[in-house]
């Protein structure tokens, strides 16, 4: 036996209940049997919960305060760079100092990706020499030993080269595939591929977005509509029961909004009279996208190309649900004091959906609550207030567990209702960066869908509304950086100085990358500085002043800007490259972990939601994230690796190794090069990846942490740029020299 | 935070790995279930403690103070033990990320348990209810343990989920009443209780 009132008992179990809630709710459980027992379940279960919890016995704590208290003795803690280009070593380093020990950069994970800095030992000296260890024989005797002569070499090379290797300590040198040869370890053919940070991302957002398709399509689309259909039927009869004026209008409108997105999504809601003409004139509108216009539902002004399904999106099976979902997400409710009407249409949904039935016993609630659960891991978590929050509301706005419609009537109650929504909605965003206004009532996950988003970046570039460009900050976004997507929904970009900033300092650097490339198009260019900016957004460190950041942030910089567009398209047809490692990688090693991070977020959720029944769809989208992250990994391995301007690890090569299968697995195989696009193949959609060979490639000649400068290829690390062309950089070219420059050593070793 | 754990931290900071010692001697308990909740497996989530508790005193300096160290370091210690279990792979994976099957936690002693009488009657219950938890969704699987075994509010349980009270309400809702299904079926004559409150109507018009 059981009562309608048992869920409400947990709040009184776990002891959340307001003294006066509390005092009637027990009143109500003396007398009722059934809820006795759920009390004495509730207990028995916490209980049985609590004694499960695992404690390990004391002598394994010991062992374990020994094993750790030997851990930290070898670990060093980290570094911090304080604005204003102050530094504040921690004592640890003094140790490590003595120790003489050179510690590797550390990279881990707290909540957001972080990459920990790490010490290093004595302040090193500079010195310069040949990367690669094995020369190949006939290519070169190795490394000379006259500074003189790398200088006079470097000047050969380009002008000035000499003397920024000198004052700098860093040098920039760009060479042709040709020279690579000459360094040895390269493939013969000379067209290994550069895979940039922007690679990583398409890459990353293609698996990403594959996933968030298919999670739509066969979770949330049916969901949705079953989930649509029942609370209609309640607001139906909410509408019929009630006496109020106030009330039955509210109903209606309800009742409006839900018929909507449920004739959108395919269903059949029974409307009549005036409701049935407005729902289908509101339709027809959304289904025609042309602009905007005065909603009669909404009687506020929409524009209906918001509301227009691209991408994925556009293939027929999802485009309904698509049109629905963004109908839901936009449609917001008002809550607040000028809107009481509104604010009663809030109340009845959710007590409709509330009392409606969902899948597997849930209620509507429930069920909503799940798809909830399962948005948010594509749309970020809600912006406005969303059923389950109101629910809350109005029980304590009434003080009671349980309402009814006809609750709803008097407007001082409405008032109240919107107040406490207010309170909540505040209460609920003190963290959240966006423009203030009234709470609304969102059904369905944020203001954007983030796949749709940025998938219709990658095809569309004029999207009306907003003219931006093709976004790497999107895709961040969309694998999980709450700060790209702090700056995306809320366009607040002060909060993030380092953003503006980046994007400024590139425009200005834009003409004089072009003057040097030639026809760099600009929007490469703005695409490449969003990148760095993004950089940016992910490492405090590139926003701090001074010298340090200074120099930091032209690293990112330089590496963001390295020249893929310079290279002439190579034309259509050309057969997917063997990619042979290893693979040059440009060292972004933090977003390679955020991608990492991202995409195995997004796999772990898939799983969750799918509540152990994985749909064919999403089981294949959980394998190609799934071997994204490895990549990435890899990747980040590798990037470590030429920052440290040693040779790649065979971490590194592993997981480039899988690279191949991963493109031809997430693109056609004839991938065109120099420029992204989208294909619609069979109802399947697929992002190619842009791959550039037979390219100049970037070599940088760099602190290596260990005291020496080594020529590394593919990283573009400098403080200025200098340029050859064609110019062979023979290894005999290349010596040791030796300088001091604590600065860069420190800051290579992050 | 109390005084004595804030001059522990403060100690941390500039790296005193004794003060850290303790510090993380405070914590690792609570370090321990959150690695536990995701790995469901003792040794492995004793492992990743270490983990977790060594990356920690090395983003010290990066802890901002805003969370409580306790929570700071529970969270570390879930991205490790999901790093582990996502290392490992799916079919090696121990039951934790809510994945099929019960699973093996013999690995380690378990302290409450011994060998003889009712003790291993209830060390069997202790284990079936680890079971039964450890197949729950990952999101009602940390609500329910936040709130039943860390003992939060919903507010703090919100605020450390990042999601909102009514969510938190309805996880915990469901994950206790897929426990209970699951419960009352597996356990003896302690689940009477449960038994006999089986079984809600669905909600009917408020």
């Amino acid at each position: 036996m059981s009562c309608a009132r048992s869920p409400e008992l947990q709040a009184l179990h776990d002891d959340e209940l307001a003294p006066d809630e509390r005092a009637a709710l027990v009143l109500h459980v003396e007398g009722c049997a059934a809820c006795q027992d759920e009390l004495v379940a509730l207990d028995a279960l916490s209980d049985l919960v609590r004694e499960a919890a695992p404690s390990p016995p004391p002598d394994v704590w010991r062992t374990f305060d020994a094993d750790l208290r030997a851990g930290l003795a070898t670990t060093p803690q980290g570094l911090v760079l304080l604005p204003g280009g102050a530094r504040r070593l921690g004592p640890a380093l003094a140790v490590a100092a003595t120790v003489a020990a050179v510690a590797l950069p550390l990279w881990h994970f707290s909540r957001e990706p972080e990459i920990a800095l790490a010490s290093v030992g004595s302040m090193p000296r500079i010195g310069l020499r040949y990367s690669e260890p094995e020369v190949p024989p006939g290519r070169g005797a190795g490394p000379p030993r006259d500074e003189a002569a790398v200088m006079a070499a470097l000047d050969a090379m380009a002008p000035g080269a000499g003397k920024q290797l000198h004052d700098h300590g860093v040098v920039q040198v760009r060479v042709g595939a040709a020279d690579l040869d000459a360094l040895g370890d390269w493939a013969p053919s000379g067209t290994t591929p550069l895979w940039t940070a922007d690679c990583s991302l398409l890459l990353a957002g293609a698996a990403a977005s594959r996933a968030a398709w298919a999670l739509e399509r066969d979770v949330v689309a049916p969901g949705l509509l079953g989930l649509l259909e029942g609370a209609l039927k309640e607001l139906t009869a909410f509408e019929g029961r009630s006496r109020d004026a106030a009330v039955t209008r509210a109903a209606r409108r309800a009742r409006e909004l839900l018929a909507v997105a449920c004739t959108l999504a395919g269903g059949h809601p029974a409307l009549s009279g005036e409701s049935r003409t407005r729902v289908a004139a509101e339709v027809a509108a959304v289904r025609a996208g042309r602009g905007p216009r005065v909603s009669p539902v909404l009687q506020r002004e929409v524009d209906d190309r918001a509301f227009v399904p691209r991408g994925l999106w556009a293939d027929g099976a999802l485009a309904g649900h698509a049109r629905a979902a963004a109908w839901l997400t936009r449609a917001g409710l008002r809550l607040d004091g000028a809107s009481p009407d509104e604010a009663r249409a809030a109340a009845l949904l959710t007590l409709a959906l509330a009392a409606a039935p969902g899948t597997n016993g849930r209620s509507g609630l429930g069920e909503l609550a799940r798809l909830e659960g399962t948005l948010e891991v594509l749309v970020g978590p809600p912006d406005g207030l969303v059923a389950g929050d109101l629910l809350e509301a109005l029980r304590q706005v009434l003080g009671r567990a349980s309402v009814r419609p006809s609750d709803l009537a008097p407007d001082d109650l409405v008032l109240d209702l919107a107040e406490r929504a207010r309170a909540e909605a505040a209460a609920r965003g003190r963290d959240r960066v966006g423009p203030p206004g009234p709470p609304e009532l969102r059904l369905v996950g944020g203001t954007r869908s983030l796949a749709a988003e940025a998938l219709q970046r990658l095809v569309d570039p004029a999207v009306p509304g907003r003219g931006r460009e093709a976004s790497s900050l999107d895709l961040l976004a969309l694998l999980g950086s709450r700060q790209a997507r702090t700056v995306l929904s809320a366009e607040r970009r002060d909060v993030f100085p380092g953003y503006d900033a980046a994007l400024e300092r590139l425009q200005a650097e834009t003409p004089s990358w072009r003057d040097t490339q030639g026809d760099l198009p600009a929007r490469t260019c703005l695409e490449q500085g969003r990148l760095w900016a993004a950089g940016a957004l992910l490492d405090p460190a590139a926003t701090a002043a001074g010298p340090a950041g200074r120099a930091y942030r032209d690293r990112l910089l330089l590496a963001s800007l390295a020249a893929l567009e310079a290279v002439p398209p190579s034309g259509a047809g050309r057969p997917a490259p063997r990619l042979p490692a290893p693979l040059v990688v440009e060292p972004l090693p933090r977003l390679h972990a955020r991608l990492a991070f991202g995409a195995r977020r997004l796999a772990t959720a898939l799983e969750q939601v799918a509540e152990g029944r994985v749909a064919p769809r999403v089981a294949a989208a959980l394998v190609d994230l799934r071997r994204v992250a490895a990549l990435e990994d890899g990747l980040r391995e590798a990037s470590v690796d030429a920052l440290l301007g040693r040779g790649q690890g065979q971490a590194a090569r592993d997981a480039l190794a899988r690279a191949p299968a991963l493109l031809a697995g997430l693109a056609p195989a004839d991938a065109r090069t120099a420029s992204d696009l989208l294909e619609l193949t069979g109802g399947e959609t697929r992002v190619l990846h842009r791959v550039v060979f037979g390219l100049d490639r970037l070599a940088v000649v760099v602190p290596d942490g260990q005291g020496g400068l080594v020529a590394a290829i593919g990283p573009a690390l400098a403080a200025g740029e200098v340029w050859t062309r064609g110019r062979r950089l023979a290894p005999a070219d290349v010596a040791t020299t030796r300088r001091e420059d604590p600065e860069w050593a420190t800051h290579l070793a992050r | 935070m109390d005084d004595e754990e804030q001059a522990l931290l403060d100690r941390a900071r500039t790296g005193d790995r004794e003060a850290f010692a303790r510090l993380a001697t405070l914590h690792r308990d609570a370090v321990f279930r959150a690695a536990w909740a995701v790995l469901g497996d003792q040794e492995d989530a004793l492992d990743a403690t270490q983990d977790a508790l060594l990356r920690a005193f090395r983003g010290l300096p990066g802890f901002d103070g805003r969370a409580s160290f306790r929570t700071w370091a529970r969270r570390i210690a879930t991205n490790v033990a999901i790093d582990r279990v996502n290392r490992r792979g799916r079919d090696r994976a121990r039951g934790g990320l809510g994945g099929e099957g019960l699973p093996d936690d013999e690995a380690v002693a378990d302290p409450k348990g011994a060998t003889v009488g009712t003790d291993l009657e209830r060390e069997e219950e202790r284990r079936l209810v680890r079971a039964a938890i450890e197949a729950l969704p990952q999101a009602q699987r940390a609500a329910v343990l936040l709130r039943d075994v860390e003992g939060l509010s919903y507010e703090e349980i919100a605020a450390e989920l990042g999601i909102p009270r009514g969510t938190v309400m309805s996880r915990l809702y469901y994950g206790r009443q897929t426990l209970k299904e699951t419960l009352a079926d597996a356990l003896g004559p302690r689940a009477a209780e449960l038994r006999k409150a089986r079984a809600p109507v669905p909600g009917s018009s408020p």
